[in-house]
């Protein structure tokens, strides 16, 4: 036991005199460093900002970029309150208010906070002039967000605004004045396209200049995102734009029924998403009392009844139920229709007609007897078939379900009124597109996405990847330049219809192009099919619809066009779309003269 | 009463009132008040392990680990904290790990003392290997790394003095540091050399390659496992086992406490100064960080002093191992030594900046209940065995 007793003591004085070697080094050799650095200098934390992923279109147009910008930064611990509360706030046109609580809340955090951004030239002249005052305040150099595009397809791009309290709590991730994604693909993707901060060490004098970067420890430099590429097509969608800028509101959608992709998204009125990113209060609170709406994006957010888009659909079903065929008829048209004490009218006298012609003149009679032949019971077991009800899960965080009747009985003028897509039935615009995909893809459904692929994904993205890959969405694919490519996954359901019905709502719905209602969206050369509406508006005048699709070759497109308070689909929406089929097919069709040509 | 030992209570009052001094600065009247109350049970409880009949102590040593052991599970489901490590009461908290260390020292000192033939076997070897193995485990999960390793180094000290050769623990322990240096080729190499050099001597080539196999087994495992798992699952298996390292990947704290032992310079700063510790530079300054403020306060002389002391504790608490007492009592002695030594080394290696932060207390300095009342049990219990 003595030797054992020995060694060990001699073992632990080994150990101790490790740890005294330590103290001394730091002590003894750094002694006067760290001295100075803990009472003359000091070493200020600061965050490297990681730029955000990029977002391109599917022709490789950058949608939002990042470049470079300055902000005011300030440390509240070392602040001049009085430069901070009179000057700043005059100098850079902030809220003192709000700067004040800021300052407050943050009080205790360890980085600098930001204050504003984008600082303009004559910003930070003003800035320097007040150099003996600018203790505590760091104009730092980060990344910026950037729209070229400026409000096109806002509704799909969305915006970023600050991080919260919640969201810094929730994911140390983010730091105080990080930029988040709030709406539409920037506020799907956040978890893809944000970045991750680095930190920087820098030696700060008793003044507060910062002198050098602590060489004791490594920067941790900043990650950028991933980036993002989209099936839209950005130019198409600032013609549709400009076709839309005789309305006050109203929405296009464009998507390929073979793959799901949303190659159209535009909507008025929109929004500038560069406005969000100035931390500018007044323009941020014009847009959201703005009476008309800008933020809501009607595509996915609104629901309006689908009128006699609706229709066939109803002939879907009865065929599948036998009820008619192709050359059923009714009652002729005399314009109105008695059911109970109540009298029905339809838009023009059509006389006797078969199905086909009822589809394309878009006859309400015909479908007022349809429905009550069909019976309430059967029209809800439609609307469930169809799932109505379920939201299409595009990757938009803003998609509100459809609402449907939730009711089991009715009068017959209400059954009537539900064939024509009148009543309870109310579909978000995104909906509908996605029911006549069904009908355009021989029965199967795709489902919407804007997401085509995704680049240079880093390690910190990987759960929100995963999840996606487990989902079935994403596969990752490596390209010739051994580049690691997630890409999506088109996926599709089936609805119970079978093939021999979905010919003869095609036929109806060519016809309608070719001789009925929407005449108007006639292109030659192409071999248009569609259906007009007008959903009834208690408010005003009656919203358009229109709902077209074409394919030639390997080019296919549905378009869902919507305008509010102008009248029938036929005479508005229908001539935008023949606009948009000419220019998307533009190949195959015969230039005409006053062919739009921005 | 106290025949003998009186060296290592007086040392340990003056450790204590260091103590309290360096709290004084650092949390103020409040803590200061507090940790002299915990340190008033503590006496009391003191008193009571020098007089508690050390037949009960042994006899019962079995319960008392089981005891623990029944803390350690329960503290997993009552802790309402993010690592599960203490059980919460009114006015104080209480980490059972502290007492698991002491009733395990108690209960293996006990069985090992009472196994007649020990040697370098399965057989010798598998209850004492499980009987470490379980309060690791549950320790790991709360989790708390720095705790769950002292076990470890516990159970080496055993080893050691009940007749196991340096060699032949460095053996038994190979398999964990095969894992550990397996993190790069090369240090698995260069370990690997030793360890051929190492299994060879003195053994039979059977026995060698035995012992080679099962390290590159272990070696093996690392690579495997480790490097397979994707970035962000390291990441968060890191941040799980050592969350007091900083997320963002920068030991900020670690930083702070180096530029706090450093300003005391060799004379220590005056005490009209506020400690940096006080500008919230550095996280928990009064309990695990306690030796930024000590070494600033008082330095490096101080630091001299403060290691002497300990030097002399161990010195005094380990020279009654060789006095000719029971095998049953030299190996409590060594195993309570053995538990100050492993706190002393892993909070001032941490503190200072070479080891990992971890969250263990400095004996008799830091500030908090548990650790203090604890650690004069240890006292009391060591006084108690050397005055039989």
């Amino acid at each position: 036991m003595k030797r054992k007793f020995k060694n060990f003591i001699i073992f632990t004085s080994l150990l101790f005199l490790i740890l005294f070697s330590r103290v001394f080094y730091l002590q003894v050799l750094k002694g006067e460093r760290y001295e100075k650095l803990a009472y003359n200098q000091r070493i200020r934390k600061v965050i490297l900002r990681a730029p955000r992923g990029k977002i391109f279109d599917s022709k490789g147009l950058l949608i939002a970029d990042t470049k470079l910008s300055y902000n005011l930064s300030i440390l509240p611990q070392e602040i001049d309150t009085t430069f901070i509360f009179q000057y700043l706030p005059k100098i850079l046109n902030i809220d003192v208010n709000n700067l004040r609580e800021k300052i407050k809340e943050y009080k205790n955090y360890p980085y600098p906070i930001l204050i504003k951004r984008n600082l303009s030239k004559e910003e930070i002249i003003k800035l320097e002039e007040n150099l003996i005052f600018k203790q505590g305040i760091r104009i730092e150099i980060n990344p910026r967000r950037v729209y070229p595009f400026k409000n096109v397809s806002s509704w799909a791009i969305g915006y970023l605004n600050e991080t919260s309290k919640e969201d810094l709590n929730k994911d140390t991730l983010y730091n105080v004045g990080d930029l988040i994604g709030r709406y539409g693909i920037e506020g799907y993707y956040e978890k893809i396209l944000r970045g991750k901060n680095g930190i920087a060490l820098i030696e700060v004098d008793a003044r507060g200049k910062e002198i050098q970067p602590f060489s004791e420890a490594k920067e941790i430099p900043a990650i950028p995102g991933a980036d993002i590429y989209l099936s839209l097509d950005i130019n198409l969608n600032l013609f549709c734009d400009s076709l839309l800028n005789n309305y006050l509101a109203g929405l296009i959608l464009g998507v390929e029924p073979n793959t799901g992709r949303i190659i159209i998204f535009s909507g008025k009125p929109n929004f500038d998403p560069n406005i969000f990113l100035g931390l500018d209060y007044k323009e941020w609170e014009k847009l959201i009392k703005d009476k008309r709406k800008p933020l809501f994006s009607r595509i996915v957010a609104g629901v309006y009844p689908p009128g006699s888009t609706f229709k066939p659909f109803i002939v879907l079903h009865a065929l599948n139920k036998a009820i008619i065929d192709k050359k059923s008829h009714f009652s002729p048209c005399y314009g109105q229709y008695k059911i109970g004490k109540r009298i029905f009218k339809c838009w023009q006298s059509h006389g006797s007609l078969n199905l086909i012609d009822a589809i394309a003149y878009s006859c309400n009679i015909y479908f007022y007897q349809l429905g009550i032949k069909l019976g309430l019971k059967e029209i809800l077991k439609l609307i469930k078939d169809l799932n109505i009800s379920k939201k299409t899960d595009i990757d938009l965080l803003e998609e509100i379900n459809s609402r449907v009747p939730n009711y089991q009985t009715a009068p017959l003028g209400k059954v009537a009124n539900l064939a024509i897509g009148q009543g309870e039935l109310a579909l978000t615009p995104i909906k509908l597109a996605e029911l006549y995909c069904g009908i355009f893809n021989n029965g199967f459904i795709p489902h919407f996405h804007f997401l085509d692929s995704i680049k240079n994904t880093k390690f910190f993205h990987k759960d929100f990847l995963d999840s996606l890959i487990k989902k079935n969405i994403l596969k990752v694919v490596i390209n010739d330049n051994q580049e690691t490519i997630y890409q999506y996954l088109n996926n599709f359901y089936q609805i119970p219809f079978p093939q021999e019905a979905i010919e003869i709502v095609k036929e109806g719905l060519l016809a309608v192009v070719e001789k009925g209602t929407g005449r108007n969206a006639k292109v030659i050369g192409l071999k248009i099919y569609g259906k007009t509406g007008t959903a009834q508006n208690p408010f005003g005048k009656d919203h358009a619809w229109f709902v077209g699709y074409a394919q030639k070759e390997n080019k296919n497109l549905l378009l869902v066009i919507l305008l509010e308070n102008v009248g029938t689909g036929g005479a508005y929406a229908a001539p935008i779309a023949r606009e948009i089929f000419s220019r998307y097919f533009s190949e195959y069709v015969a230039q005409r003269e006053n062919n739009f040509n921005n | 009463m106290l025949r003998k030992g009186k060296i290592i209570l007086i040392i340990s009052l003056i450790l204590i009132i260091l103590g309290f001094i360096t709290i004084y600065f650092t949390g103020g009247k409040y803590y200061l008040f507090r940790q002299i109350i915990f340190f008033l049970i503590g006496l009391f409880l003191l008193n009571l392990a020098i007089r508690i009949s050390l037949k009960v102590v042994f006899d019962l040593s079995g319960y008392w680990y089981l005891f623990s052991i029944i803390l350690l599970i329960l503290v997993l489901f009552l802790s309402k904290n993010n690592a599960k490590r203490w059980l919460d009461f009114y006015f104080f908290t209480f980490q059972p790990s502290e007492i698991a260390k002491i009733t395990y020292v108690l209960f293996l000192a006990y069985f090992l003392s009472n196994q007649k033939k020990f040697d370098f076997n399965f057989n010798s070897l598998f209850l004492p290997i499980l009987i470490t193995l379980l309060p690791i485990f549950l320790i790991l999960i709360e989790p708390d790394l720095g705790s769950a390793f002292s076990f470890l180094f516990i159970f080496a000290v055993l080893l050691y003095f009940r007749g196991f050769s340096f060699l032949k623990i460095f053996i038994l322990y190979s398999p964990l540091f095969s894992f550990i240096f397996g993190f790069s080729l090369l240090t698995w190499i260069i370990y690997f050399l030793v360890l051929i050099f190492i299994a060879f001597r003195k053994n039979t080539v059977f026995y060698g390659f035995g012992v080679l196999a099962i390290n590159s087994f272990f070696g093996l495992l690392n690579p495997l496992i480790w490097q397979h798992l994707k970035e962000y699952q390291k990441e968060r298996i890191i941040a799980f086992l050592a969350p007091y390292l900083d997320p963002k990947g920068m030991s900020w704290s670690a930083i702070q406490a180096q530029i706090a032992i450093g300003s005391g310079r060799i004379l220590g700063k005056s005490f009209s100064h506020p400690p940096l510790s006080r500008l919230d530079f550095i996280p928990n300054p009064h309990t695990d960080f306690i030796f930024a403020t000590y070494s600033e306060k008082f330095g490096l002389i101080g630091v001299i002093i403060l290691i002497l002391l300990y030097f002399l504790l161990l010195y005094q608490i380990y020279q009654y191992i060789t006095k000719n007492i029971d095998l049953k009592y030299q190996l409590t002695i060594a195993g309570l030594g053995a538990i100050f030594l492993y706190h002393i080394f892993v909070n001032l290696g941490m503190v200072s900046g070479i080891l990992p932060v971890t969250g263990l207390t400095l004996p008799f300095i830091s500030y908090g209940g548990t650790s203090l009342i604890s650690n004069l049990i240890i006292i009391g219990l060591i006084l108690n065995l050397i005055n039989q």
